[in-house]
């Protein structure tokens, strides 16, 4: 990269050149205030406070727009620049209510520290205040239009990250303010403009009044719905949660937060937690004592076992579970001798692991990718950290974006630029047309599409310098696995890089994984009842996710422990029903579907008798005697971790600190394992194809995915508020993009 | 010295504090004949708290939490909530207000740090200094009591002199 040489306050520094002024002033320590700055965004110069003196230059230039050229001479702070960041702030105080007693943004707020820092005790000038009162959005953004300062940023961050374009400016003047299209705010409800809002202009409804920033404790942690694995603040006060933010910036996600990630975290605090062991007697739970639970539960386990043999128990685990306490549940099935040994999933991951040709690449790699195919799955709605860096790609560098789905998904109407629109199910014929060019114009019938567009995506792919392979759960069996065999197929060179990520669905669905919970949890359901006499259940709902079948196969047992946070419809089922900690109040780890480890951290102590997952499986295996290695701590255990799991070698919490919070795990790719094989069973998965099928044109909704209610969404209520906001919504979606879908559905 | 020395030397004495101890029979009397007279404090005397109404009656506390923040016993408990009425209708100022507002006298030290970091001049301090309880929870006050203590004060048996 080029540098240049400039002179800042007398001094010379050396920069890249191209930068922005008031970044490389803000890298060398030298401080200009500003408000509409905002790094990631495009340049506004709108507050004007950022103003510096620059030589040859006839008025003061705003330093967030100017590049840095060699020979620069710039002054940062003088009598004059003083005087006018006074003047600059008596304009943005002019309309300004003097409320920082009820504005929950005191305490944290940009304009107050501005004001003590640069500003004047009176105004210099006396008009009228623009009186308007505060309006709610929606269920989760409120607005006070009087103490916006016009810096843009929340609607350059709707357009720019989120491409929601929910948010734009209306009227003129100081009488300006920020608004919506339609008769509320109707977008994905990230909340981003919250937090990056300087004032307390936009504020968050659930987390309205109930504390103040030094008043709460806040705890860095990884959120516990997608696979993405964003970081956040968990700020808790006293024994309640109180909200959800990503502050410092340093996490995998910079500031991106989604709804689930920003709003979704209060069923931490709901009273429906269970808060003591429960044991079923005559058909009713009764609270019991862990001691009483424990020995129950060992009793029973231990009798289904010598009974009907080591086969008869199964134990399932769960991708929301902490790889911790998936390690010790492994451990457990191992003891117990059970071949049925699994949790539930979305995709297969083991699968994709064996024929890994390119490594699992992380988001600031997909960020940077020239090309990005995705394959199945629905960033945006599924996967919002993932679906940001796709947007992120296409936004900063043009990159050529390939998108393969069954439906219309926001991506593939707004920003690819090449959309196969395939049949429900054909996912395989794309992936088979990707390995194999002979098939390519069969493959285009069998997918129901134009065998021109789908050689484009061919030779994209192929001809890529820097690809990245997003892929969605709706590849399944062969096609996963030939996807994986993608980097052998096209061919490895040095001036190409590669990387996948795949769209896993939960929070640690690759921990859960690389555990070793590898079986088949359908098999489960099958056995259940004749096999399987007894079933020891972690952390899933089957019943409401997988349907009355499993209902009906749990019904089967002759033994059920589950252990919940919630009394949910398979708990209900249980002879035994263990309250655990949520990932809030424990300590542990979670592996992200980029495959990083990250920190979780014990943000508070948690009401009732509760206990983390890990320790309660522990307790089982004493009471019924088994040697499971026990460990007395989350520390110990992924010390563990990091000495039997391949790829997590020397992983512990003080590494995954020195690694920037993300400790990233290694993969090995396939040893050049026959091809023809899988190409075989490709071939046949294609074949099976229905092509009669008709395309689904259904648009995407907004919030199909994001706003769906499950066990821990179901306890948060904000979200429960908001269902007749988004029910008035639906529909919607298609209605703005009508001529846009139209175009792409062809 | 002879036995009679020392009966003068007796006698001298006693004269001597006999003579002090009358000195302050017709002086001005310090003891305060409390709880039958009330006690004289000045008007800057830190008493009890007592949380402020506007004219209109209305709570001026808008649960800033400044006052918490300031204190350096942590003796002041707040939770916040709104009331999104109109203002004739609301118990508060602003939306904003206590739904909780707890001091606790057992940690208290009637620094007057609270009152200072107010910016709605909603928390004061009164004058009364009968604090004492039975019971250690007693020691919390909460909003009610608070709100209360200015009418409440008068009828304690303390007086307030004036400025001057």
């Amino acid at each position: 990269m080029e540098m240049v040489k400039l002179t800042i306050d007398g001094k010379e520094y050396e920069a890249p050149k191209g930068k922005l002024l008031i970044e490389v002033c803000k890298d060398h320590g030298i401080d200009i205030p500003s408000f509409c700055y905002y790094p990631d965004l495009t340049p506004q110069a709108a507050c004007r406070m950022c103003l510096v003196r620059i030589e040859k230059m006839p008025k003061l230039a705003t330093s967030c727009t100017v590049t840095v050229a060699d020979g620069m001479v710039v002054t940062t702070a003088s009598n004059e620049i003083l005087e006018m960041r006074k003047g600059m702030l008596d304009f943005i105080l002019g309309n300004h209510p003097l409320d920082c007693p009820v504005c929950d943004k005191g305490g944290q707020c940009e304009l107050q520290d501005m004001a003590f820092d640069h500003g004047t005790v009176y105004a210099q000038y006396a008009v009228n205040k623009n009186n308007t009162g505060e309006e709610r959005l929606s269920p989760f953004i409120a607005f006070d239009e009087q103490r916006c300062v016009r810096c843009y940023r929340c609607i350059r961050v709707c357009e720019e990250w989120m491409d929601v374009h929910a948010l734009t400016k209306i009227a003129r003047g100081t009488h300006e303010y920020i608004g919506f299209y339609g008769k509320d705010l109707s977008c994905e409800q990230c909340g981003n403009c919250v937090e990056v809002c300087p004032v307390g202009a936009l504020l968050s409804v659930d987390s309205r009044f109930k504390s103040r920033p030094w008043d709460m404790k806040e705890t860095v942690t990884t959120c516990t719905y997608c696979g993405d694995g964003c970081q956040l603040n968990l700020g808790v006060r006293g024994e309640e949660y109180v909200r959800a933010a990503s502050k410092d910036m340093t996490g995998i996600n910079g500031e991106f937060l989604c709804i689930k990630g920003r709003y979704g975290s209060a069923f931490i605090s709901s009273p429906e937690r269970l808060k003591t062991p429960l044991v079923k007697k005559n058909g009713q739970h009764v609270a019991v004592s862990w001691d009483e639970a424990l020995k129950y539960t060992a009793e029973k386990l231990a009798a289904v076992r010598k009974a009907s043999g080591d086969a008869s128990l199964a134990v399932i685990g769960s991708p929301r579970l902490t790889n911790e306490a998936n390690l010790t549940l492994a451990r457990l099935g191992k003891a117990f001798g059970t071949p049925h040994l699994t949790h539930f999933r979305k995709m297969e991951l083991g699968d994709f692991w064996k024929n890994l040709s390119a490594p699992i690449g992380t988001h600031a790699e997909v960020q940077e990718a020239t090309t990005v195919l995705v394959i199945g799955g629905d960033p945006t709605e599924e996967s919002p950290l993932t679906g940001y860096s796709v947007r992120y790609a296409e936004r900063k560098h043009d990159a050529d974006l390939l998108v393969v789905h069954s439906r219309p998904i926001k991506i593939a109407r707004r920003q690819a630029d090449r959309f196969l629109h395939i049949r429900p199910n054909a996912e395989s014929a794309i992936v088979q047309a990707l390995v194999d060019e002979a098939s390519l114009d069969q493959m285009a019938k069998t997918a129901g599409v134009p065998a021109a567009d789908l050689r484009a995506v061919r030779e994209a792919v192929h001809k890529a310098k820097n690809l990245a392979v997003v892929v969605g759960p709706q590849v399944t069996g062969a096609a996963l696995k030939a996807l994986a065999r993608l980097a052998d197929v096209i061919g490895k060179s040095d001036d190409k890089k590669m990387c996948f990520l795949p769209m896993a669905g939960y929070n640690n669905s690759v921990g859960a994984f690389d555990m070793g919970l590898t079986g088949n949890a359908a098999d489960v359901r099958e056995k259940c009842g004749q096999a399987v006499k007894a079933v020891y259940l972690v952390g899933a709902n089957p019943v409401e996710q997988y349907g009355d079948g499993w209902k009906t196969a749990l019904a089967k047992l002759d033994f059920l422990v589950v252990q919940e946070l919630f009394l949910t419809e398979t708990a209900q089922l249980a002879d035994v029903v263990f309250p655990v900690s949520s990932y809030a109040e424990q300590d542990g780890s979670f592996t992200n579907q980029a495959g990083q480890v990250q920190r979780v951290a014990r943000a508070l102590e948690g009401q009732g008798q509760l206990r983390p997952d890990w320790l309660v499986v522990q307790a089982i295996a004493k009471e019924m005697g088994l040697n499971i290695n026990a460990k007395g701590s989350a520390a110990a255990l992924l010390k563990d971790i990091g000495t039997e799991i391949s790829g997590y070698s020397g992983v512990s919490f003080a590494k995954i600190k020195e690694s920037n919070g993300a400790f990233r795990t290694s993969r090995p790719l396939a040893a050049g394992t026959a091809f023809d094989p899988i190409l075989a069973d490709l071939r046949k998965q294609t074949g099976a194809i229905d092509t009669n099928a008709q395309h689904d044109t259904r648009v995407v909704e907004q919030g199909e995915g994001l706003f769906k209610l499950g066990t821990m969404l179901n306890q948060v209520p904000t979200m429960i508020e908001a269902q007749p906001f988004w029910d008035a919504h639906k529909g919607e979606t298609a209605e703005w993009e009508g001529e846009f879908v139209a175009a792409a559905g062809d | 010295m002879s036995i009679i020395g020392e009966v003068i030397d007796t006698m001298k004495t006693l004269a001597q504090g006999m003579a002090l101890t009358l000195s302050y029979i017709p002086r001005k009397k310090l003891t305060v004949e409390y709880p039958d007279v009330p006690v004289e404090v000045y008007p800057a005397y830190r008493g009890e708290h007592y949380l402020a109404r506007d004219e209109n009656g209305k709570e001026r506390c808008v649960a800033c939490f400044l006052c918490s923040a300031a204190c350096p016993a942590d003796a002041i408990y707040i939770e916040a909530t709104e009331d999104l009425r109109d203002y004739a209708d609301r118990p508060g100022m602003e939306n904003r207000y206590a739904k909780v507002y707890n001091i606790d006298y057992g940690k208290c030290i009637l620094c007057g740090y609270c009152v200072e970091a107010c910016p709605k001049d909603a928390i004061k301090h009164g004058h009364s200094f009968e604090m004492a309880v039975t019971d250690f929870k007693d020691l919390i006050k909460d909003k009610h009591y608070l709100l209360a203590n200015l009418e409440m004060e008068k009828k304690r048996r303390v007086k307030v002199l004036s400025d001057q």
